[in-house]
C-alpha cells in the first residue's frame, strides 16, 4: 500500500481515497487536540481547565474508593459532633465566636491532610504523575471541591449553633467561619507548595491553632473582643481575600511540578 | 523523534548520569545496565517526572517540560515498581488510569477490556488485584501503559515478576509495539532485549557506552570469545588470567567461557560467537577499571563508544 502510494505520488498521480489509510481513534484525538492547541495558543482559565478535568473525571474518580468516601464521612461527623457537644456545653456567647473562628478549618484540615501526607508515599504515586492529569491537577480539583464541601457544613452548623444558642448571631457567625476556613486553606496551601520539608510543610497547620489558642487563653479579653468587635465588612474583606488567596494557590497547584527523586 | 541532548542529572553533587545524548525514532530500545547505573533515573527523565540538572529532552524539537500535559498524552509508562490499589480489580484500575490519561468513557472501556485480553488476564478481569501474583500485577501494569495507544512507551523492568511463557509472549508484543511508535525498556535481563530489540543503550560509570544494534555490540566482542576445559589445578590461575563469561563444573575439570585476545590463543581453545550476554557481562564485569582501549578494543570502536570511557 505505502509503495504504491509513493510511487501515485512521485508519478503526479493523485491517490485514491480508498488508498489512504484512516487514522485511528487515538491518533484522530491527538491530532484534533494540537490543531487546536496551534490554532488557539490562549493558556486557558483556572475555571474552564477544572471544567474540563471535572467533566472528564466525574464524581466517581475524585475518590478512590468506597473506603475513602466512608472515612471522609465518618471523620466530618466525628468532627461535628465534637464541635456540636462543645457548644452545648459552654453557654459564654464570645467563647463560642472564638471556638467557631478556630474549628472551623478542622474538617477541611482533616480530608486535606490525610490528602496530602499519603500522596507521595503510595505506591500508585509514578504512574499517577505520568498521566495526562497528573495527581497535582487531580490535588487542585479535590481542595477546590474539599473546601466547598468544608464550607456547606460549616455554614450549616454555625446555623445550627445559632438556633440552639439564641445569643449567637448567624451573619457574624457565618463570616467568622468562611474567613477562618479561605485563610486557613489558603495557608495550609502555601505551606504544602513551598515547604521543602515535612515540617516546614505542616508547620503553617500547627500555627494555626496554636496561635489562635495561645491568644485565648493569654488574652481572653483582648482575644474575643478583638473576634466579636471586627466590623462585618472587614470580615467580608478578609473572606474576599482569603478566598483570592486560595483561589491562587489551587491555581498553582493545577501546574505544580515536584522536585521528585 | 525523541531526543536527550548533553543530559545530567545530579543528587546533591553526585552525579547519577552525565553528558547522555541520545535520539529515539519508531522501534525498541533496550537499555542495558546493572542495577546501580542509572538506568531508571534516565527513564524517569524521559517519563518527565525527574527534571534533568543539565541540558534538555525534546520530543518532536519540543521540549518534554514545555509540551507538559500534551507529551503525557502521548506517553505510556510502566515504573520499575508498579503500584496498585490492592482493593481494585484491574478493570477498575484501569479505567481510572484511562480516566486520569484524559480518555472518554467508552473508549476507556474498550480498550481496558482489549488490553486485559492481550495480557491474558481477560478471565480475571473482575477479580481485586491483592489476589494476584507479582507477574499478573507487572501485566496489569504493561497493559496500563498501553491503554492511551502511546507514541512513547518506557517500560523499567517490565519483564520482572514475568515467568518463561510469559516473557517470550511480552517479546512477541514488544516487536509488534516497536513499528509505530518508541518503546524504551531498561532491563538486566539480557535475553528480554536480545531478540527484541532495534538498538541496543549500555550506561555505565553514569555515561553512554554504547548505542547499537543488537549485532554490532556482540560484534565489540568478535573474535575475542573462547571456551576450553581447564584442570582443576589450573582453574584459579585461569579465573586470574581472562575475565571468565561463563563457568561449569563437570565431572573432570571445568568448562570456561571467557574473553582472550585473538594473538594470545590456545590451539585447543574453540572461538566461539559472542552474545549480547557476553558483551554484558564483559562491560560489567567487577572491578575493571581499565579502559576498553587499553584492554581489548584499540581502534575499532569509533561510532559505537565514546572514546576513553572507564569500563
Amino acid at each position: 500500500m505505502k509503495n504504491h502510494r509513493e510511487t501515485q505520488l512521485r508519478s503526479g498521480e493523485r491517490p485514491a481515497f480508498d488508498d489512504i489509510d484512516y487514522p485511528d481513534e487515538s491518533e484522530i484525538r491527538l491530532h484534533i487536540a494540537s490543531i487546536v492547541d496551534e490554532a488557539l495558543p490562549v493558556t486557558p482559565f483556572f475555571s474552564s481547565e477544572l471544567g474540563k478535568m471535572y467533566r472528564q473525571l466525574g464524581f466517581r474518580h475524585l475518590f478512590r474508593d468506597l473506603t475513602e468516601i466512608v472515612f471522609v464521612l465518618v471523620l466530618g461527623l466525628g468532627i461535628l459532633v465534637f464541635m456540636a457537644l462543645f457548644v452545648l456545653s459552654n453557654a459564654n456567647t464570645d467563647g463560642i465566636y472564638a471556638f467557631i473562628f478556630i474549628v472551623s478549618p478542622l474538617l477541611y484540615l482533616a480530608v486535606a491532610v490525610i490528602f496530602f501526607a499519603d500522596l507521595r508515599r503510595r505506591d500508585t504515586y509514578q504512574v499517577e504523575m505520568s498521566c495526562r492529569y497528573n495527581v497535582y491537577q487531580l490535588a487542585s480539583l479535590r481542595m477546590l471541591i474539599f473546601a466547598a464541601v468544608a464550607l456547606v457544613v460549616n455554614i450549616g452548623f454555625v446555623c445550627w449553633i445559632a438556633i440552639a444558642s439564641q445569643q449567637v448571631e448567624l451573619l457574624r457567625g457565618v463570616l467568622l467561619s468562611v474567613s477562618s476556613l479561605f485563610l486557613f486553606a489558603a495557608m495550609f496551601l502555601y505551606g504544602q507548595l513551598r515547604g521543602r520539608t515535612a515540617a516546614s510543610r505542616y508547620g503553617l497547620v500547627g500555627l494555626w491553632p496554636l496561635l489562635n489558642a495561645g491568644l485565648w487563653i493569654a488574652q481572653p479579653h483582648g482575644y474575643l473582643s478583638l473576634l466579636s468587635g471586627i466590623p462585618l465588612y472587614a470580615y467580608a474583606m478578609l473572606i474576599v481575600l482569603g478566598a483570592a488567596a486560595y483561589v491562587s494557590q489551587t491555581r498553582r497547584l493545577l501546574y505544580f511540578k515536584p522536585k521528585l527523586t | 523523534m525523541l531526543t536527550v541532548h548533553a543530559v545530567t542529572r545530579r543528587y546533591g553533587n553526585d552525579p547519577a548520569l552525565e553528558g547522555i545524548d541520545l535520539a529515539f525514532e519508531n522501534g525498541v530500545y533496550g537499555l542495558l545496565a546493572p542495577n546501580g547505573a542509572g538506568k531508571t533515573t534516565l527513564l524517569k527523565m524521559l517519563a518527565g517526572l525527574l527534571p534533568p540538572s543539565e541540558g534538555e529532552i525534546l520530543y518532536e524539537g519540543e521540549s518534554i517540560a514545555a509540551l507538559d500535559e500534551k507529551y503525557r498524552m502521548r506517553l505510556g509508562y510502566l515504573p520499575q515498581r508498579f503500584g496498585y490499589y490492592p482493593n481494585d480489580t484491574p478493570r477498575k484500575y484501569m479505567q481510572y488510569l484511562a480516566a486520569i490519561k484524559g480518555m472518554g468513557r467508552k473508549e476507556a472501556l474498550e480498550r481496558s477490556e482489549l488490553l486485559l485480553e492481550a495480557v491474558a488476564l481477560g478471565e480475571v478481569k473482575r477479580k481485586k488485584m491483592k489476589t494476584f501474583s507479582g507477574g499478573m500485577i507487572q501485566r496489569v501494569g504493561i497493559a496500563q501503559a498501553l491503554l492511551n495507544d502511546p507514541r512513547v512507551l518506557i517500560l523499567d523492568e517490565p519483564t520482572g515478576g514475568l515467568d518463561p511463557k510469559e516473557r517470550a509472549r511480552f517479546r512477541s508484543l514488544l516487536t509488534k509495539l516497536g513499528r509505530e511508535r518508541i518503546v524504551i525498556l531498561s532491563t538486566h535481563v539480557v535475553s528480554d532485549v536480545e531478540s527484541a530489540a532495534n538498538e541496543i543503550v549500555l550506561l555505565k560509570n553514569g555515561r553512554v557506552f554504547a548505542k547499537d544494534k543488537p549485532e554490532a555490540i556482540c560484534a565489540m566482542l568478535a573474535g575475542k570469545v573462547y571456551e576450553t576445559r581447564v584442570s582443576d589445578h589450573e582453574v584459579d590461575t585461569f579465573r586470574q588470567n581472562y575475565p571468565i563469561l561463563a563457568e561449569r563444573g563437570e565431572a573432570e575439570g571445568w568448562h570456561m567461557r571467557f574473553v582472550a585476545e585473538a594473538e594470545s590463543a590456545m590451539p585447543h581453545w574453540e572461538l566461539m560467537k559472542p552474545g549480547l550476554e557476553d558483551v554484558f557481562l564483559y562491560v560489567y564485569r567487577d572491578g575493571e577499571r581499565q579502559t576498553a582501549k587499553q584492554r581489548l578494543f584499540p581502534g575499532e570502536l569509533a561510532g559505537v563508544r565514546e572514546e576513553g570511557v572507564q569500563i
